[in-house]
């Protein structure tokens, strides 16, 4: 019991000596997450409530942020906004994830004509740009943030199968897959309970530097009025209103230009700092 | 049981052909040769003559688009059922695999998954073919681990094989093979990638496991030493053809084919005055081509003119625990 806990604390301990950044990315992360969820309460005023006789508003004590051109108390906004904007990306992976890892996996692993009709697939949806076809679709199936999020979901799953599928076929040829043949398993059972693990390390950054680019384009999205719908507060959306009045008041599109900033960043550093705690030559016996 | 019971594995005829982009590679060809019940069978010859080939065959571990496989693989199961390997369907020959006939391979860092814990490893090999519980598996590998001479066997189930040795690993990996009683373990090379002192710590656990389970073993290797020490029959390939089957006291007593004699000269002795390694000239012949004559006629200091034209047909002794192919031989 105390050898556990003197061993978790030393992990700790190790974590913080070789990943810094990331240590700083993972709390400020965390805290911007913690004041997401927490909006209803700490948010000084219903984000929602227009009050015309404070209209654009700069800093001042009742206000923090200033108010926007309704008149709307903008961290409270910025608050709320957080929401989508952080579940979004999280959706949007989730079904990227679901869907490429196992498509895949398969298509590495089979490497027949399986894999050559997913990844012809794959070929003809990346050949376009995401952002154009999500903006059409988006547009076809109405807007708002959940067709938003699928739409963009669906558009990740390519990115995310080829990537796993490049490295089922490298561990595919490592001796370790013969010796499974050889005890008599099969092949599906190879595959999750053998190749899948030796790519999590991989799966895990691709999902964070994906995470980051999903935040980006639900922003676009919101941004370009096809997300998150009025009154509903969103980053990428409260920028775009930021962008009509940054000339008379520019605290809308800076703070949330900035708070989007820094959210991916994190989610970066985090990626990078994952990337090399999983990769096996850089870890140390 | 039509065969004699006694030989576990028979391979019959056995011809195994690559395709590759520049045309086929005749890996294996025309491969006869038995193992016997709890005997150990030493395959020797020089890399690319198609030992480890042959010895994957068995467990027909090929790559089934790229390769052309022909022949009888003949395998008597524990009930006593005799089989062709050859004309298994996948289910079939997934029951058989780990279970009746396991394999080692040389490099054990590789053959271990580096993110499963090693434990957990053989344990699923357990519950696979014993229908074990977890816990039952669980069991039964750390008195494995203890059999193979794992030391703290219950604290090394939860560790990933980058925390052990190559001795060790290697040990895992035979505790994995080991796991089901197989009645023949096949081992490529398993102790190449080791060094001398754990090489032989490790193949004297293999020789008192084999005493204990009464398993037959395949063993490939270069190494005549350890022919000499473990296998009580050795065939002798080369090019891809058993060129020599004998009792290891036979072949060692009197090695009949040029080969298996010029393969013998090369061995390093203690005491031998200072002056350079034996060699055998030249270099194997390419197996993408037909060989006509004799494979080794080439770089045989007993070549005749016979050789170079007529393929030596194989000569077996009266008593049938022999054989050779050459020319030359009189048996």
């Amino acid at each position: 019991m105390n050898r556990t806990k003197r061993k978790k604390s030393d992990v700790l301990r190790r974590l913080w000596k070789d990943y810094k950044l990331a240590c700083v990315a993972t709390v400020v992360l965390g805290l911007i997450i913690l004041l997401v969820i927490l909006s209803p309460v700490i948010a000084p005023y219903d984000p929602a409530a227009m009050d015309l006789a404070h209209r654009l508003e700069g800093s001042s004590p009742a206000h923090w942020l200033g108010t926007d051109s309704q008149g709307r108390d903008i961290l409270s906004r910025l608050l709320t906004g957080g929401y989508t904007a952080l579940l979004g990306p999280l959706c949007v992976v989730g079904i990227g994830l679901a869907a490429g890892v196992p498509l895949g996996l398969i298509s590495g692993y089979t490497n027949g004509r399986a894999d050559n009709m997913i990844m012809r697939v794959c070929d003809v949806i990346l050949s376009f740009p995401a952002m154009l076809l999500a903006l059409i679709t988006v547009s076809i199936f109405g807007r708002g943030i959940r067709n938003t999020v699928v739409i963009l979901g669906f558009f990740y799953i390519p990115t995310i199968a080829r990537m796993v599928r490049s490295n089922v076929i490298v561990q595919k040829e490592q001796a370790y897959v013969e010796a499974c043949r050889a005890i008599g398993f099969s092949a599906p059972y190879i595959m999750v309970r053998h190749i899948l693990p030796n790519c999590f390390s991989t799966i895990i950054v691709q999902a964070t530097l994906c995470m980051g680019y999903a935040l980006l384009d639900i922003s676009a999205m919101s941004f370009l009025g096809l997300g998150v719908q009025e009154p509903q507060a969103d980053w990428g959306k409260l920028l775009a209103d930021g962008k009509n009045i940054i000339m008379t008041n520019p605290i809308l599109a800076v703070s949330s230009g900035i708070i989007i900033m820094i959210t991916i960043i994190c989610i970066n550093l985090m990626g990078e700092a994952l990337d090399a705690y999983f990769d096996p030559r850089r870890k140390k016996v | 049981m039509a065969e004699k019971p006694q030989k576990i594995l028979r391979i019959n005829d056995l011809s195994v052909d690559f395709r590759s982009e520049d045309g086929h590679v005749h890996a294996v060809r025309n491969v006869n040769l038995y193992v016997r019940q709890g005997k150990t069978l030493g395959i020797v010859g020089e890399s690319g003559c198609g030992k480890s080939v042959t010895v994957r065959s068995i467990l027909w571990l090929h790559n089934i688009k790229e390769t052309k496989v022909k022949g009888e693989i003949l395998f008597t199961k524990r009930s006593g059922e005799q089989v062709d390997i050859a004309q298994m369907s996948l289910a079939e020959l997934q029951q058989i695999r780990g279970n009746e006939i396991s394999m080692i391979f040389q490099d054990p860092m590789t053959s271990l998954n580096p993110v499963v814990k090693v434990g957990v490893q053989v344990a699923e090999a357990l519950e696979k073919h014993q229908k074990l519980g977890r816990r039952e598996a669980k069991e039964r590998t750390i008195e494995l681990f203890r059999k193979v001479g794992i030391r703290s066997a219950a604290r090394r189930f939860d560790q990933y094989p980058h925390e052990f040795s190559g001795g060790m690993q290697q040990r895992i990996m035979i505790a994995m093979a080991l796991a089901c009683n197989p009645s023949i373990l096949l081992a490529d090379e398993p102790t190449t990638a080791l060094d001398v002192t754990i090489q032989a710590q490790v193949l004297k656990s293999i020789k008192e496991l084999q005493a204990q389970t009464g398993m037959a073993i395949i063993f490939i290797t270069h190494n005549l030493g350890v022919v000499a020490h473990l296998c009580d029959d050795v065939t002798v390939m080369y090019a891809g053809q058993v060129v020599e089957y004998a009792t290891t006291r036979d072949l060692f007593a009197a090695p009949l084919h040029p080969y298996t004699q010029a393969l013998l000269k090369t061995i390093p002795r203690l005491g031998m005055e200072q002056k350079k390694l034996e060699v055998i000239e030249g270099m194997p012949p390419s197996l993408k081509k037909e060989i006509t004559g004799c494979a080794f006629a080439p770089r045989c200091t007993q070549c005749m003119e016979k050789c170079k034209t007529q393929a030596p047909s194989v000569r077996i002794s009266a008593d049938g625990s022999r054989m050779v192919r050459c020319h030359a031989a009189q048996i």
